[in-house]
């Protein structure tokens, strides 16, 4: 039987043979035979390129469902691109390698907020657990150090997840504990409660010790922690339709108090300033369930050209009375020209950025802080949050200034600025209202009202002066494109234009992914 | 000292076929699956070592 196998492929006998050469019959034998050297060694060869191709092909399936990835600096000998790469914007970065200050001086230096990084998976994953080592020089205006990874590019939403909070970390040891766990901290500046259970059962009825009553949701603080919401305003009885003509730029959210029946129609402009394609998705959330949905597709005919094409759309339901959030996602290549609402009641969530070139504009805001931003040199100027003044001399920068509290006005001479804040927005004072809970952010003083505190956090380990601290995504939903997903280190407050040496240096990226089994989805397909 | 050339001029040879298929099979794997070799492993180090191999082989 392994004779014909060995005629059959003559290439693995010796070729030293030409063709009409006479062959002694002790010499047959040997070429022959499984001992013939040339045969073992092409077949210790070809042994070898099978388990090579076959190692690939173990890492782009991943049986088992866990992998791990790492990137460090120095990076040794790799010579591949690696999984972890593509760190940007270049200008806000200073890599150091193993070079002359030796290895403990290499290290990825973050100096100013929001860098980007790709990871390359070969196939999708259900969670990646990010484990991080870093040293960090940051000054008291970035108490902050967060991951996140990219949802939805129309909206450049990220997921974010706290590596550091140097707020949390001291108040930890100055405000009494009510809850320190794994998965929840409780913190509260006056010793009110001994149990966690009597907190929730306040909290739920909406009466905390030194809280206003009605005004919980004031004085409680939320970081990286979701409390159901549960807003109901019997006041609300009579709503009215709304008109909501300012042109506004790009994705939004907004809060909208229904009662009932309820309708909510969007006129857009695409602007066609860019050649991707501009889809328009509406969403309506009642807490975590999506109530509503609509999409509009992009033919993208004339992509770059500069030619406005007008679009509508219109979504509605019949609702139990209370708040719902919309999402209105799009690229800044759309413009949402006019809202019309059955609900007068309309918040826009953490930003607006009104376009149109009118000016003269007023708005109306509960949040603490203001930063403004333009990209366009047109829109320089001032312009007045309550009794402050900000001056926007730069384009692509931002600029803020912290305010009084309560509820302020906004005048905007000139717009196209994107105004950000961590509160909501709205085009007259009795439009606006926040259903939602305060959100910690790195302006968060302790002195700000807030007498409560939960908190979904924990501190980084230090070990000789690096420190590590870990986050966990669902990447169930998230986007990804071309095997690529999107995250970023944020830390808000980080500038490198204002001269300081302050900085966050990145020593190592690990990524642990888990996902379904090569068993799993033999069982799916069975299923099917 | 023939017998030792022409040894090594085959052990030369079969390396060279061996680069060859490896590299044949993983620019197409890299065909199908886009990084999958990349990620690891960077290519042209493999091309380099097939040529001078091949030229080791020639000469």
């Amino acid at each position: 039987m392994f004779k014909p196998f060995l005629t059959k492929w003559p290439f693995l006998l010796s070729s030293e043979r030409k063709k009409g050469d006479l062959i002694h019959s002790s010499e047959r034998a040997q070429t022959t035979r499984s001992d013939n050297p040339l045969f073992k060694w092409r077949l210790f060869l070809g042994l070898i390129l099978v388990m090579i191709i076959g190692l690939f092909l173990y890492f782009k399936i991943v049986p088992f469902g866990r992998i791990t990835y790492s990137r460090a600096w120095p990076r040794g000998l790799a010579s591949g691109k690696g999984f972890i790469y593509d760190f940007k914007p270049a200008e806000r970065l200073i890599v150091a390698e193993n070079g002359l200050s030796g290895k403990d001086k290499a290290g990825l230096k973050v100096t100013a907020d929001q860098v980007y990084f790709s990871l390359f998976t070969p196939r999708r994953f259900d969670t990646a657990t990010v484990t991080v080592k870093y040293r960090e020089r940051l000054g008291e205006n970035s108490p902050l150090i967060e991951l996140g990874v990219l949802q939805d590019k129309l909206s450049d939403s990220h997921e974010m997840r706290p590596i550091q909070n140097d707020i949390l970390d001291e108040l930890r040891f100055s405000w009494p504990r009510l809850e320190d766990t794994e998965n929840r901290l409780i913190l509260q500046a006056v010793r009110n409660y001994s149990s966690p259970e009597e907190f929730e059962r306040d909290l739920n009825s909406g009466q905390l010790p030194d809280c206003l009553p009605g005004e919980v949701r004031a004085c409680v603080a939320l970081y990286n922690y979701t409390q159901a919401l549960d807003y109901r305003r019997p006041d609300y009885q009579l709503l009215f339709p709304a008109v909501i003509d300012q042109p506004l730029r790009g994705a939004h959210q907004f809060y909208v108090y229904f009662n009932g029946p309820w309708r909510l129609g969007f006129d857009f402009v695409d602007l066609n300033q860019d050649k991707a394609a501009d889809p328009i998705t509406v969403q309506v959330w009642s807490g975590e369930e999506l109530v509503a949905t609509q999409f509009l597709f992009d033919e993208n005919l004339s992509p770059d050209s500069g030619q406005t094409e007008n679009k509508e759309l219109s979504v509605q339901g019949d609702a139990v009375s209370g708040v719902y959030r919309v999402e209105v996602k799009v690229s800044p290549d759309i413009v949402i020209a006019k809202i019309n609402s059955s609900s007068d009641k309309i918040s826009f969530i953490d930003k607006v950025w009104p376009v149109s070139g009118r000016g003269g504009l007023v708005l109306f805001t509960d949040s603490a802080y203001l930063e403004a931003k333009t990209f366009s040199p047109a829109s320089l100027g001032s312009l007045h949050f309550g009794e402050q003044e900000i001056i926007l001399d730069k384009t692509h920068e931002s600029f803020g200034v912290v305010g009084a509290a309560g509820v302020k006005e906004i005048k905007l001479p000139i717009d196209d600025v994107i105004l950000s804040g961590r509160g909501v927005f709205s085009f007259s004072r009795a439009a606006l209202f926040n259903p939602d809970f305060r959100k910690m952010d790195h302006r968060f003083t302790p002195g700000d009202g807030v007498k409560y505190i939960i908190a979904s956090y924990e501190r980084p380990l230090v070990t000789e002066g690096i420190k590590t601290a870990q986050a966990t995504f669902d990447l169930r939903e998230t986007y990804r494109e071309n095997d690529k997903y999107t995250f970023m280190f944020s830390v808000p407050g980080l500038k490198a234009s204002d001269g300081a040496d302050d900085y966050l240096e990145i020593k190592e990226i690990r990524v642990t992914l888990v996902g379904k089994t090569v068993f799993d989805k033999l069982g799916e397909w069975f299923k099917k | 000292m023939i017998k030792t050339k022409g040894k090594n001029k085959i052990i030369f040879r079969e390396i060279f076929y061996f680069f060859s298929i490896l590299l044949a099979a993983l620019v197409i794997l890299e065909i199908f699956w886009p990084n999958i070799v990349l990620v690891y492993f960077n290519l042209n180090y493999l091309l380099l070592a097939w040529l001078i191999v091949g030229l080791i082989f020639i000469i």
